[in-house]
């Protein structure tokens, strides 16, 4: 699935794949593709700025982090992107179930 | 890395597309982290060193979107700074002119004394049309509000440079005189400060954003 297909999942996705840990931008985009069977496979460039974004807004703190001599920024959900995280999980169920309920199951 | 490899490169041309800054060095270490850590797993999976940085950047996308997407990010902190820095700086205005009323060197409301009542009354009208435009920009959506902010608090911090300028020249002009000389000396010199160091910070802000005019769609 493309970045296009995406357009307004992508906070959600983030702040979801930040959710047990802290976790750095390689792993996040490594997390997305193996959660999602593959189907996520953005341009790995695509999540920064939605990280920085987040970051901004107050959802995400992040600091650096040295492991094998490689530093890392490491990025992990603030009280408020925690919450915003289960208002965004509880409007996604939602809209999944609606236009689940339209579209019908897989013949 | 190689310093003539892809990721070299790569990041050479996001460091020309992104505005100088703490912010920038910040994003071009992130990202130089993340293509050597490609790289490396490219590395081991058995590609030779060139391919595997080659690999890496090919993975990560294109330089040039992503430093419109991230100019987009930095103006909108551009605003948001600015527009805070002049909110504090008229709050610190505000307070040092109660205490400058305290000690007697209070600029008098209109009508008393012209002269220092249009000290007053610039920064105040300048913080109301600074107000009026970021509501109008935003209401109207003729501009992305990060522009229209970034306006309204250029045109707060010049009311404040012009309402502070009138205040050192009564200070100079000793129309303070009922009041100590060295508190009115401290005092102005604090508002001096608060001004410059305002229009300081919406400088830097406003070189942000439009650093970041013409950038991508901020939302992947």
């Amino acid at each position: 699935m493309k970045g296009e297909a995406l357009k307004g999942h992508l906070d959600l996705l983030l702040l979801a794949a930040v959710q047990e840990g802290p976790s750095h931008g390689y792993a996040i985009i490594e997390s997305l593709r193996s959660r999602s069977n593959g189907a996520f496979d953005l341009p790995e460039g695509t999540v920064y700025p939605a990280l920085h974004r987040l970051e901004s807004a107050g959802l995400l703190a992040s600091r650096w982090a040295e492991r094998g001599g490689r530093k890392r920024r490491l990025y992990r959900l603030t009280p408020r992107g925690r919450s915003a995280l289960q208002r965004q999980q509880a409007d996604w169920r939602r809209f999944a179930q609606g236009v689940q309920a339209v579209v019908g199951p897989e013949s | 890395m190689s310093n003539d490899g892809a990721i070299a490169a790569y990041l050479d041309e996001l460091r020309r597309g992104l505005p100088a800054g703490l912010r920038r060095r910040r994003i071009l270490a992130e990202v130089g982290s993340h293509l050597e850590e490609g790289a490396e797993r490219e590395r081991s999976a058995g590609l030779p060193p060139r391919e595997a940085e080659r690999v890496a950047v090919a993975r990560f996308g294109p330089a040039e979107p992503l430093a419109r997407r991230f100019a987009a990010e930095l103006a909108d902190d551009g605003a948001r700074s600015a527009t805070g820095a002049a909110a504090m700086a008229l709050a610190g205005i505000l307070l040092l002119w109660i205490a400058m009323s305290q000690v007697g060197a209070a600029a008098p409301w209109p009508g008393e004394r012209s002269s220092i009542a249009a000290e007053v009354w610039a920064t105040w009208l300048g913080f109301g049309v600074a107000l009026m435009a970021i509501g109008l920009g935003a209401a109207l959506g003729r501009f992305r509000l990060p522009r229209s902010a970034v306006a309204a608090a250029a045109v707060a911090v010049l009311a404040m440079g012009v309402s502070t300028v009138a205040c050192a020249r009564m200070a100079l002009a000793s129309e303070y005189a009922s009041a100590p000389m060295h508190t009115v000396v401290t005092l102005v010199t604090l508002r001096v400060a608060v001004t410059v160091a305002a229009i300081v910070a919406v400088a830097r802000g406003a070189r942000r954003v439009v650093a970041g005019l013409g950038a991508s769609p901020r939302r992947a």
